[in-house]
């Protein structure tokens, strides 16, 4: 277990992607950099209010080529998608106390970039996103979500 | 945005072609605002852009004049902008910073029925629950969750189907499924692209009222109640429902303000220039002629936002690669309808016999003048389709209630709209200057019959018909205010022709960037916005707006 979005949490990740035999199956060929912008918010005790942590995913053929924490945002060249929301959020996602579409449908995480790919990926995306949810395996040691007060004044 | 783009102020070089002709970067093709849209974005990346517009003045469809008196500004058509703050210029052009300003009126929308009753639709969604469950209180709890629904989704339904390539059909109901959204949705679900919005609203609703108010919303949005597959808008539409806007000092202000952007970051528009000719070596536009022999050469690409007959059958009317699609063009889709107005200069506002029911009425914006049960809309459709002149149920407004500087003082301006058949009695368009007159009398004693002091106040009356419409902008044949009918096999992928689909067309550097284009008319920006990514693509621009 690694704590959520350390180093080694994203190593874990990208270990169960590459592990899924059947993501090249349903990856489109080439590359595919995806941005997940986490923003601090008053809940996370794991991004500070007013920070963002920058995470990179690379995707080749199906294959996690990148996935790790960059300085600042990426240019607008050097990515496809780009998802956004509050930490608070995507903890709850990777919590599973979360559902992921609703997170996205309801605009807590915005999706930004070529959306008819995303629709003609749909199995492959869900496959990402269960992934995260269902099967990585997380500690948090500042707390879990959902935050009370308490969690977040621990913090 | 880099800071450098969005304020350089370029001398533009406008004359500094071969043979002293006039030569730019991008050259586009009619100033519209998808037009002025795509030429202030590329003028903002550093290209110098000319737009060539045929009639005297920018805006296309943002026209205002004083149609009746003077000091009565008349919005000629787009009067109703419902894209307000969610089109992604408004942000990255700074629209609203360049002085543009918009009034969201509180009462939004409002029916009147036979029966007396009325419904308002407000800003405030308890306010529009109260309203309706005064006619259903079921119908007011499912337009409550409706709502809530949808604008839960609708910034992402907005980037999804509108700010971005056109998806596939297939392709959205196959995510609908994988992503389970039949069952996480009460509203929105895979068989929406098999239903009419009138299949809709009864699957949904229980009151006729309610449901011909949601189909006259719809109805004024360009989408038939009884075209099959348009259910799957709707959701959509009910998402921004309460985002209609009036654009102060007319609508003519944002066509204005989309120019003087062009013009401060280096463009021009060059007015009372009809293209004649879009000019192609080698495979690829490297130009323009104008009626007047004048040719501009175009450095990097051409955009066209006129119609796909004009492109292609007029303009390339020589240019062997766009053979196939000239012969495709009994293809291209334009509705049998269109609307006939009735602007009017008028001494007092209208009172509604209904106010004694919703005193709100008499403050609403958009009026639904009769609409009482959803086959009073399909019978329209079914006539005007038919080329027979529907009994009137027009759509009313007066927008100086809400902007007094549209007319002098203590005066108001009015605007009465209805479905009709582009021909009437399936002759030609023009066969609409012979029964203008008397139509636009029944339509003003509709609006009497609700609101009895209306025929009183009427100081002045110009009509405008399809035949107009089609005079005035050419690129909207047979009066076509869509540029492109608004059906499930007219629309994503499919407008207006699959080879046009992705703004690309089979000459190099050539665009479609109008209207005809995913995802319809309308004042969205969103076929020049899109029509932008595949140009940047193309070019290799630096696309400074996206992700802001
Ligand atoms: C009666 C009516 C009412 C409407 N009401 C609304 C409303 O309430 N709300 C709303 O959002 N929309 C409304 N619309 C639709 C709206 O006006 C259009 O969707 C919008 O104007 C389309 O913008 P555009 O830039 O694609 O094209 P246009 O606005 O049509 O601009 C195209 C431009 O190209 C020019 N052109 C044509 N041919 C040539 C040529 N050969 N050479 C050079 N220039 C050429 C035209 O003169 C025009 O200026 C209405 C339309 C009509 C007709």
């Amino acid at each position: 277990m690694a704590e959520v979005f350390s180093t080694a949490w994203l190593a874990q990740w990208a270990e169960l992607i590459n592990s899924d035999e059947s993501l090249p199956d349903h990856a489109p060929p080439g590359l595919w950099r995806i941005y997940l912008r986490i923003e601090g918010d008053s809940a996370s005790p794991y991004v500070p209010q007013d920070e963002s942590l920058h995470l990179l995913l690379h995707l080749e053929d199906g294959r996690c080529t990148k996935l790790e924490r960059g300085a600042g945002p990426p240019g607008p060249r050097d990515l496809d998608f780009r998802f956004s929301g509050p930490a608070a959020v995507f903890e709850q996602v990777a919590a599973g106390q979360r559902d992921p579409v609703d997170a996205g449908l309801e605009g807590d995480i915005k999706i930004a970039g070529d959306m008819g790919f995303l629709l003609r990926h749909a199995e492959l995306v869900k496959e990402i996103v269960d992934l995260y949810v269902g099967r990585l395996e997380t500690d948090w040691p500042k707390g879990k979500p959902p935050y009370g007060g308490e969690a977040v004044s621990a913090a | 945005m880099s800071g450098d783009v969005s304020t350089a102020v370029r001398p533009t070089d406008a004359a500094d072609g071969e043979d002293g002709r006039l030569s730019f970067d991008a050259v586009i093709i009619g100033a519209g605002h998808n037009g002025l849209t795509l030429g202030a974005y590329l003028a903002r990346s550093g290209l110098s852009v000319g737009v060539f517009e045929r009639r005297g003045e920018e805006g296309g469809g943002l026209c205002t004049e004083e149609l009746t008196l003077p000091g009565f500004l008349h919005n000629v058509h787009a009067n109703y902008h419902t894209f307000v703050g969610l089109a992604p210029a408004f942000r990255h052009l700074e629209l609203t910073e360049e002085g543009l300003e918009y009034v969201r009126p509180e009462v939004q929308m409002a029916s009147v029925f036979d029966d007396g009753q009325a419904l308002c639709v407000h800003t405030d969604a308890e306010r529009t629950h109260a309203s309706i469950a005064r006619i259903s209180e079921r119908d007011a709890d499912t337009f409550r969750r409706l709502q809530a629904e949808a604008r839960r989704y609708v910034d992402l339904m907005l980037e999804t189907f509108m700010y971005g390539p056109p998806v596939g059909i297939n392709d959205l109901t196959k995510a609908l499924v994988t992503f389970g959204l039949d069952k996480r949705s009460e509203f929105l679900e895979a068989k929406l692209r098999g239903s009419t919005i009138a299949q809709f609203l009864d699957r949904h609703f229980e009151s006729d009222a309610v449901k011909a108010h949601l189909a006259f919303h719809a109805a004024i949005c360009g989408y038939a109640t009884d075209a099959k597959g348009l259910a799957i808008g709707f959701p959509l539409l009910v998402g921004k429902i309460d985002n209609w806007q009036l654009c102060l000092g007319g609508s003519h202000r944002l066509a204005h303000t989309l120019w003087r952007d062009l013009v401060r970051h280096g463009g021009l528009v060059h007015v009372q220039c009809d293209v004649a000719r879009i000019l192609v070596a080698d495979g690829r536009a490297v130009g323009i002629e104008l009626t007047d022999g004048r040719e501009v050469q175009a450095r990097q690409l051409v955009a066209s936002s006129i119609d796909v007959e004009q492109t292609v059958g007029r303009l390339l009317a020589e240019d062997p690669s766009t053979a196939a699609l000239r012969a495709k063009r009994s293809e291209l889709r334009h509705p049998a309808w269109s609307l006939f107005s009735v602007h009017l200069a008028l001494s007092e506002a209208p009172h509604y016999a209904a106010a004694a029911f919703d005193p709100d009425v008499d403050r609403a914006w958009v009026m639904n003048l009769g609409y009482s049960r959803v086959g009073d809309l399909i019978a329209d459709w079914k006539a005007a389709r038919e080329g027979r002149l529907p009994d009137p149920h027009p759509n009313a407004a007066v927008n100086s209630l809400f902007d007094t500087r549209d007319a002098p003082p203590g005066k108001f301006t009015g605007l009465l709209r209805q479905i009709v058949p582009a021909k009437p009695q399936n002759g030609s368009i023009e066969s609409w200057d012979e029964v203008k007159d008397e139509y636009a009398t029944r339509c003003i004693e509709t609006w009497q019959r609700f609101a009895p002091n209306i025929q009183d106040a009427v100081i002045a009356s110009a009509i405008d018909t399809p035949a107009d419409i089609e005079r005035k902008l050419t690129n909207m044949r047979d009066g076509d205010w869509m540029v492109g009918e608004i059906a499930l096999d007219n629309l994503l992928d499919k407008r207006p022709l699959p080879e046009l689909a992705n703004y690309r067309t089979p000459v190099e550097r050539l665009y479609m960037c109008g209207s005809t284009q995913h995802p319809h008319g309308f004042i969205t920006f969103a076929p020049g916005y899109n029509a932008l990514q595949v140009i940047a693509q193309d070019l290799d621009l630096e696309p400074w707006w996206r992700w802001v």
